[in-house]
């Protein structure tokens, strides 16, 4: 599964990461004959307003690493940061801390994500903003957990009785001890950035000017030509590929991972 | 339009239509092809819009709120397909030469309680609507512009103290005589949405049956109807699966049905003009796609060379061609499109022309950053503008005009947003430039009574809905000021001549192009459709008149018999 799932995922970053060259045409070519069946030119044909399918399709492999990216990223500095400090500083900061994280858990993301990005208006980095915002509450409990558990270990307790500072010892003992946990962890938001952004924008609430599979779904579901010609085999399939094959890599990596990761799992077994 | 939940019932209803092909295929036979029993009167199902609002006369929605509205209440006048006004609730018409006394008798008819219906119910109605305070998007609305006095029982005399060309579609074919005796004792019409008194009328049917969540409703004829009994037994108004009317129609579970109105290419239309089965007929420039600039806005937005510049930029014609298939035309910077009669077609025209868009922004001090870079202001400031398109507007055109506006250097911030926050935004002026989709809410469409033109481009617009923002020019008010008092059709003519020149020349808003309203039906069913010319109530242009549904033809107030 590990495997599978890397290679899936390193195929997905290489494609994201080399669109310029793999791309053949632009991803928006407004000028371009449309609705051409496909050649050797276009390989999976044009759209209904000329731009290469195909093209598309890896261009959007961009959007949705750019928003895996930045999202991740932010879960991981949001999380960390409430985890850590949950866990180390104890007390009333754990238990504020710990609540604000129960409230987050306890709200329905899915639909305000759709109010949240439908009030603020459609872009890549309202998308990103919304999904880092509000799936970072599972990552600091992971940390405050683990963090708890490392506390009570000898070294840490030795480190901080030779007079470390809480900075040294998350750098030097912490954050290497979580590392593999938050890997686990960010695996699976990874994933579940790729489902959201493509929802997101698969409801017009992604950027409309990026090209992502999510809002290209949508366009083709929207198409009044869709079951003419069989654009939708050419068009709507290869792209709801892409975007399973992206969520299915994630998953299995993380799925992979979990069990050598995660305590809980380690103690089911 | 594509929407939100259209895309969430997307699954549900592509499955709900190819179940309908798969078992009618199985039968044998096309579905919806044993709908008609020689006879017998039919039953007519069309598209549902029970969520614009119930249909009592001050709780309805736009357009298609007014035409269901239009089933239970009756107006003096009523068109039929040559366009012209017949007494309809009323049974005699007759209007003074000089056009200010306006006489009405009406006919013996009475409400839905048995109360007979009287010269008072017309006075209170029109009181009733032009004192108290209603939402734009109640588009029937009869202006303010006539006294009246009752001259008996059934005699009624409109007054104006000037002439008005609207008055008579505006008020006596648009206005929907209500029961004094109900309304008198409702002091806020707009919270009688579900009183079932509210819907106490005249009209030729009777709501048998609505259910909003399920979006349906259900209209059967009256028997006793003044004009005899409806030709069409029962209008069944059902939910298109996938929001594709045509596709559902084909499925057998809808009669009738429209084309998207942001237009199709002949490979969709195709299968039902092919088809002898289905009967279609067209209107051309039903819809119109404007893009606004917020003169308010100041800078280049009011720089008369820069909205030059951008129409020049915009291959429109390619629009219409790779977009359509043709089946659109090409916008006039005069606003009203080549079907309206009062269309001039010598306005100035902005043909695709890159260099004069550049030229033309190059001589208004917008400098290029680097050879095929964006522009900047004359301040240094970069020509960036937000874009504000509507999403029930296809995506293809919004990256047509984004890409043609920066093939010229202007930068564009592109914003596509749902038709509800679009209004928002227009209403407050809270834009730089916008691309929308008319008839909007303002009804403001292109072959309707050219006194919509007051709507887009007067200075004192009667609502900012579909106004040119911060646009005045004093000529163009005179005018259209005086073609609504003009009575000489060639006087008005000229009038209306004049002020589309003098709009093309200033243009404060683009008319982007027009696409024709296709519509199909199930000729075995039901096949006199029409589109009103001018349109109907308010210029309504959807093919929806009930006067085909009453009497079963085209012309006149004879009702078919079965």
């Amino acid at each position: 599964m590990l495997g599978v799932g890397t290679v899936i995922i390193g195929a997905f970053c290489f494609v994201a990461l080399f669109a310029p060259w793999l791309a053949p045409h632009p991803a928006i070519d407004p000028f371009g004959e449309n609705y051409q069946r496909p050649s050797a030119t276009h390989l999976l044909g044009t759209n209904d307003n000329g731009s290469d399918i195909f093209s598309r399709l890896i261009w959007g492999s961009q959007t949705t690493l750019i928003v895996v990216v930045f999202a991740t990223t932010m879960v991981l500095a949001i999380g960390l940061t409430v985890g850590l400090t949950a866990g180390l500083r104890g007390g009333f900061v754990d238990t504020a801390a710990m609540r604000i994280v129960d409230v987050f858990l306890g709200l329905p993301i899915l639909p305000l994500l759709i109010f949240v990005a439908a009030l603020a208006g459609p872009s890549l980095t309202v998308s990103i903003l919304m999904i880092g915002l509000f799936t970072w509450p599972q990552t600091a409990r992971i940390v405050r957990s683990q963090t708890l558990t490392l506390r009570q270990r000898g070294f840490i307790s030795s480190a901080r009785g030779f007079g470390a500072g809480p900075w040294y010892v998350i750098r030097r003992h912490l954050i290497p001890s979580l590392g593999p946990v938050i890997a686990a962890n960010l695996v699976f938001v990874a994933g579940l950035s790729v489902a959201i952004e493509a929802g997101l924008a698969f409801l017009g609430l992604g950027d409309p000017t990026a090209v992502s599979w999510g809002a290209e779904i949508s366009r083709a579901v929207g198409n009044p030509q869709i079951l003419i010609d069989l654009l939708w085999l050419r068009w709507l399939v290869p792209t709801g590929l892409a975007l399973t094959f992206a969520v299915v890599g994630f998953t299995l990596v993380g799925v992979s991972l979990e069990p050598s990761f995660n305590p809980r799992s380690n103690r089911a077994r | 339009m594509t929407t939100p939940i259209a895309r969430r019932t997307f699954l549900k209803g592509m499955g709900g239509t190819a179940g309908a092909v798969l078992l009618s295929s199985c039968a044998g036979k096309k579905p919806g092809s044993e709908r008609t029993v020689a006879g017998e009167r039919p039953t007519v199902r069309v598209v549902s819009w029970t969520l614009l609002g119930f249909p009592s006369p001050f709780t309805y929605t736009a357009g298609p709120g007014y035409w269901r509205m239009s089933l239970l209440f009756d107006t003096l006048l009523w068109p039929d397909s040559t366009g012209k006004q017949m007494p309809w609730l009323a049974s005699s018409y007759k209007a003074s030469d000089d056009g200010l006394t306006h006489t009405l008798d009406l006919r013996d008819v009475k409400w839905d309680d048995g109360m007979p219906v009287t010269a008072r119910d017309v006075a209170f109605t029109y009181e009733y609507y032009t004192t108290k305070t209603f939402t734009p998007l109640l588009v029937g609305i009869p202006p303010k512009i006539a006294s009246l006095r009752t001259t008996g029982d059934k005699t009624i005399e409109f007054r104006l103290e000037r002439p008005n060309a609207t008055f008579v579609q505006k008020v006596l074919g648009t206005m929907p005589i209500v029961p004094e005796h109900i309304w008198s004792t409702i002091n806020d019409p707009m919270s009688a949405a579900s009183d079932p008194r509210a819907l106490i009328g005249t009209g030729p049917y009777k709501l048998v049956a609505r259910d909003e969540a399920q979006d349906n409703e259900a209209y059967e004829a009256k028997d006793g109807y003044f004009l005899g009994r409806p030709y069409v037994k029962r209008i069944e108004m059902l939910p298109p699966a996938n929001d594709d009317p045509l596709a559902t129609m084909k499925a057998g579970q809808l009669d009738a049905a429209a084309g998207p109105p942001d237009g199709a290419r002949n490979e969709v239309l195709g299968p039902y003009r092919d088809d002898p089965e289905y009967g279609t007929i067209t209107a051309d420039a039903a819809f119109s796609f404007p893009l606004y600039f917020n003169l308010n806005r100041g800078g280049a937005l009011a720089d008369l060379r820069f909205r030059r510049a951008c129409l020049h930029a915009i291959d429109r014609e390619d629009i219409v061609r790779r977009l359509l298939t043709g089946n659109g035309q090409v916008g006039s910077a005069g606003w009203l499109a080549p079907a309206n009669p009062f269309h001039e077609p010598k306005v100035r025209e902005y043909p695709f022309d890159r260099t004069e868009a550049e030229r033309l922004l190059d001589e208004g001090g917008y400098k290029r950053s680097s050879p095929g870079g964006p522009r900047t202001n004359q301040n240094g400031s970069s020509l960036r503008y937000v874009l504000f398109i509507s999403d029930s507007i296809p995506i293809a055109l919004a990256e047509i005009v984004n890409a043609s506006l920066k093939a010229v250097g202007i930068d564009i911030d592109l914003q596509r947003i749902d038709l509800v926050r679009l209004f928002g935004v227009k209403l407050s002026a809270n834009y730089d430039m916008l691309v929308t989709l008319y008839p909007g809410p303002a009804g403001a469409g292109p072959t309707g009574d050219p006194e919509i033109l007051r709507s887009v481009f007067h200075s004192k617009p009667p609502t900012p809905l579909s106004s040119a923002t911060g646009y005045g020019n004093p000529e163009v008010d005179r005018l259209i000021d005086a073609q609504v008092a003009t009575l000489d059709l060639g006087e008005r003519k000229r009038q209306v001549s004049q002020i589309q020149k003098l709009v093309a020349e200033d243009l404060p808003v683009a008319t982007l192009y027009y696409t024709s309203e296709f519509y199909a039906f199930r000729k075995k069913v039901f096949d006199p459709w029409y589109f009103t010319p001018g349109g109907f109530g308010p210029g309504i242009v959807a093919p929806y008149n009930k006067q085909v549904y009453i009497t079963g033809q085209k012309t006149g107030t004879q009702v078919r018999q079965a």
